[in-house]
């Protein structure tokens, strides 16, 4: 069975196409990244398959479960880690974990166990009972993840996971991403970090303008962009058509830069 | 930057506030912005209306209520103190108003992080703290200019220009006291809701200041029928003490003002040393005014950029995880969520509220024994209330929009978990009532158990009304409200409460009207209720959408 299953997907906000006649799986055990420029749909397509946004056509599935029919059971499969941390900033990460168990319905003596666990390799102890308003950015960053972890989901979807962390907690996320999937887990993430989808990742399918525009191993990708040997930065600029583009606007800033 | 310049980047600063707190306001708005950003736009403009209307609302009334009542009371032989203390009545009230109805929203503005970006721009520090000041001021430019400009005008029509200049000058020294005062206590109280220091002290600080806030939130609300019963107790209470008390009453806030402008029109009644000292009063507290003025911006700048520190180091616990069922779950977190919210206190003080209002009232409407028509009012009145509590528990929700969107949480639990909550003061009123019939000699005994077979509508009106507000809000989907910038959907709550429980009480009232008998019509009330709990049990939750 397919982990994610999306089928010709489409959302539009007004007049923009935000997600284009999309369709991609994630397989079991894959990690699989989704890369594109800002803007470029790949928060909205996850949104939907949350069931967080209903899509005007088109239908995306988590292990056979239709988001749009229901997100509830959607939910109970994903452990799901937002771009934006909208936490409850009047509680506590021990007052949120254990709002998030009692969600979840998970064995008190069970769940314990692993968050010590989590909150020691995190090195999350001392933050455990500060308000989660008075956290940093990384910090925030963990408590969301641990809230993605506690029910061992059998599909993590990650929307940006490594924009604030520090460079320890990256190593534990992508670290936490492999023994997930050496599990037997899935992985969908979005990110813009070309190391870590190079690095990280079995698949990757890249979105630009709401459209899918190439998908596949980092090889696949290669003979799709005739760029040998090149490596992920390359061939996302090829593939998305934004090699000029850049050279372009690296040449204007230069001459302003100079100015 | 000068001041014009100040003022237009203050309005763009000041937008951007009243957007990040929208966007605060219910987690579904974060995910659903960019899915119709026009229909988040108009919400947002038609939320700031409301509030502009109702604070326009209260201002007004208050004013005309102390003009009307310094310039026409006809019981009064000292019309000089008539007006000194009308006029000190209404600058109290209005610096209430301007502290109260701004108080949850000037702590949201030391969390939105709108007023971190003019940091980096290239501004002095005098600079950005007249920006600070300035948005600050556009945020509440309401109120402010509100409270600028009807009294003045008002005194301007009946007592002429001196009278129209000393009001304005008091005016505008209320507002920059209560605005000082506004930015300290929101700082206060921004702390202590923000405070990890789990202790039962610190708790009971949190409800109890929220409580009191919420208390004197509604006191306003209900004030103004009071307000020339209120000027005369103060003038005979005065007059009491002797005539040198009306010169030491001279000397204090906000009586300076009104003494000085009182020696306008009545010169020749107003002794000299009375005179003497307002105008010491007034040269004093307008010194005091103009200080705070000068202070704000530099508190502002200090506590929206530089933060406030609400860290309290302690001694590591056990980390551990407590789970509960999920209904309890979710309540133990809105309980916890509670005691941390000034506008989510609103629900602790509805029993409370409702006697105080309520017991007065029951005994105006009637002479002798109290007559089941005085007790089927008083419970609409709580149904009313049952609706609008039901809304300060739909605050509890505004943050926390990333964890509902990973979490298994249907509507209806959602909605489930909010009507036990709400029913709970809902109960208390009931039981409340309960005793206020009874203290009224109620003209039958079966009239006490009127409010114990209402308990079970909490249970009715917490389904209908948060149906309702998923309904209209969220298309069906569970969503948070907050009335303080959401006004609107405390109207359509109350609304629904009152259109939703007057059902069974009618059936009362129609069954006393055709048999004559409590037994019967009791009896009727109990069984429209029963059909309604059990509508509102199976029926509602298909209305609701995941």
């Amino acid at each position: 069975m397919t982990a994610v299953s999306i089928e010709n997907l489409v959302k539009s906000f007004g007049n923009l196409v935000a997600v284009n006649d999309v369709s991609l799986e994630v397989r079991e055990g894959e990690i699989y990244a989704l890369l594109g420029p800002n803007g470029a749909g790949k928060t909205t397509t996850i949104k939907m398959l949350m069931g967080l946004l209903d899509p005007d056509s088109g239908s995306a599935k988590v292990f056979g479960v239709d988001s749009t029919e229901n997100p509830v059971e959607v939910k109970n499969l994903v452990g799901y880690v937002p771009e934006e941390q909208q936490l409850y900033d009047s509680l506590t990460p021990r007052e949120l974990f254990n709002f998030i168990a009692s969600i979840r319905k998970l064995p008190q003596e069970m769940i314990t166990k692993r968050m010590k666990e989590f909150v020691k390799a995190l090195d999350f102890e001392q933050y455990y009972d500060n308000m989660i308003v008075t956290l940093s950015l990384g910090n925030k960053q963990k408590t969301m993840l641990i809230a993605a972890l506690l029910h061992r989901p059998k599909l993590l979807i990650l929307d940006e996971p490594f924009s604030s962390l520090d460079v320890r907690s990256a190593k534990i996320m992508k670290d936490i991403v492999k023994i997930h999937t050496e599990n037997g887990g899935s992985v969908l993430m979005s990110t813009h970090v070309m190391e870590v989808a190079e690095g990280l990742c079995d698949r990757v399918g890249i979105i630009d303008e709401g459209k899918l525009i190439a998908e596949g191993t980092l090889d696949e990708l290669r003979s799709k962009s005739d760029r040998v040997g090149a490596n992920l930065e390359s061939i996302f600029l090829k593939l998305t058509e934004q090699e000029e583009e850049v050279a372009e606007g690296v040449s204007v800033l230069r001459e302003a830069l100079a100015d | 930057m000068n001041r014009s310049e100040s003022w237009r980047a203050a309005g763009v600063v000041a937008q951007e506030v009243r957007f990040q707190s929208f966007l605060e306001a219910n987690p579904a708005n974060l995910a659903r912005v960019k899915e119709n950003p026009e229909k988040i736009s108009k919400a947002l403009k038609s939320q700031s209306r409301m509030s502009i209307f109702f604070s326009s609302m209260i201002l007004i009334m208050l004013a005309v209520l102390a003009l009307v009542a310094s310039a026409f009371d006809p019981d009064f032989a000292n019309p000089e103190a008539t007006l000194a203390v009308g006029f000190a009545v209404y600058l109290t009230l209005s610096f209430v108003v301007i502290f109260f109805l701004n108080l949850t929203t000037t702590s949201g503005l030391f969390t939105s992080g709108a007023m971190s970006l003019p940091s980096i721009l290239p501004l002095t520090r005098v600079e950005l703290e007249q920006l600070n000041f300035m948005t600050f001021v556009r945020i509440f430019i309401a109120p402010v200019l509100l409270s600028l400009i009807i009294f003045p005008v008002g005194c301007l029509l009946i007592f002429g220009p001196i009278v129209a200049m000393i009001a304005l000058v008091a005016c505008a020294s209320t507002v920059s006291v209560a605005i000082g005062a506004l930015i300290k206590v929101s700082k206060w109280f921004h702390k202590k809701t923000h405070q990890t220091d789990e202790s039962r002290a610190s708790a009971f600080i949190r409800v109890a200041a929220s409580l009191g806030i919420v208390i004197g939130m509604i006191s306003i609300y209900s004030i103004g029928s009071y307000l020339p019963d209120l000027i005369r107790f103060i003038i005979s209470l005065s007059s009491t003490a002797g005539e040198g008390f009306f010169t030491i009453l001279a000397l204090i806030f906000p009586f300076s003002f009104g003494f000085l402008a009182a020696s306008i029109p009545y010169s020749t009644v107003v002794p000299l040393e009375t005179f003497l000292a307002s105008i010491a009063g007034t040269a004093f507290y307008a010194g005091i005014a103009l200080l705070s003025f000068k202070r704000s911006g530099e508190s502002l700048r200090a506590i929206t950029l530089g933060g406030i520190s609400t860290s309290s180091p302690g001694l590591l616990k056990e980390v551990e995880v407590e789970t509960r069922t999920p209904l309890m779950g979710m309540i133990r977190k809105d309980l916890q969520l509670a005691t941390r919210n000034i506008g989510s206190a609103f629900i602790f003080a509805v029993p409370i509220f409702l006697v105080v209002m309520l017991y007065p009232m029951i005994q105006y409407w009637g002479e002798g024994p109290m007559r089941s028509i005085t007790a089927l009012t008083a419970l609409e009145y709580a149904n009313l209330f049952g609706g609008i509590s039901l809304v300060s528990v739909l605050m509890f929700d505004t943050q926390g929009a990333s964890i509902h969107e990973g979490l298994p949480v249907s509507s209806k639990l959602i909605l489930r978990s909010k009507t036990v909550i709400m029913m709970v003061p809902y109960a208390f009123s009931m039981i409340a009532l309960d005793v206020v019939f009874l203290l009224n000699a109620p003209i039958s005994a079966w009239i006490l158990l009127m409010p114990i077979i209402q308990i079970p509508c909490g249970y009715v009106l917490g389904m209908t009304v948060g149906a309702a507000v998923f309904k209209i809000r969220g298309g069906g989907r569970a969503v948070a409200v907050n009335v303080t910038n959401d006004q609107a959907i405390g109207i359509v709550a109350g609304a629904v409460a009152a259109g939703v429980g007057i059902v069974p009480l009618v059936g009362y009232g129609l069954a006393m009207m055709a048999t004559g008998s409590h037994i019967i019509s009791i009896t009727v009330q109990g069984l429209a209720l029963l059909l309604m709990v059990l509508l509102a049990r199976f029926q509602i939750p298909n209305l609701l959408k995941d």
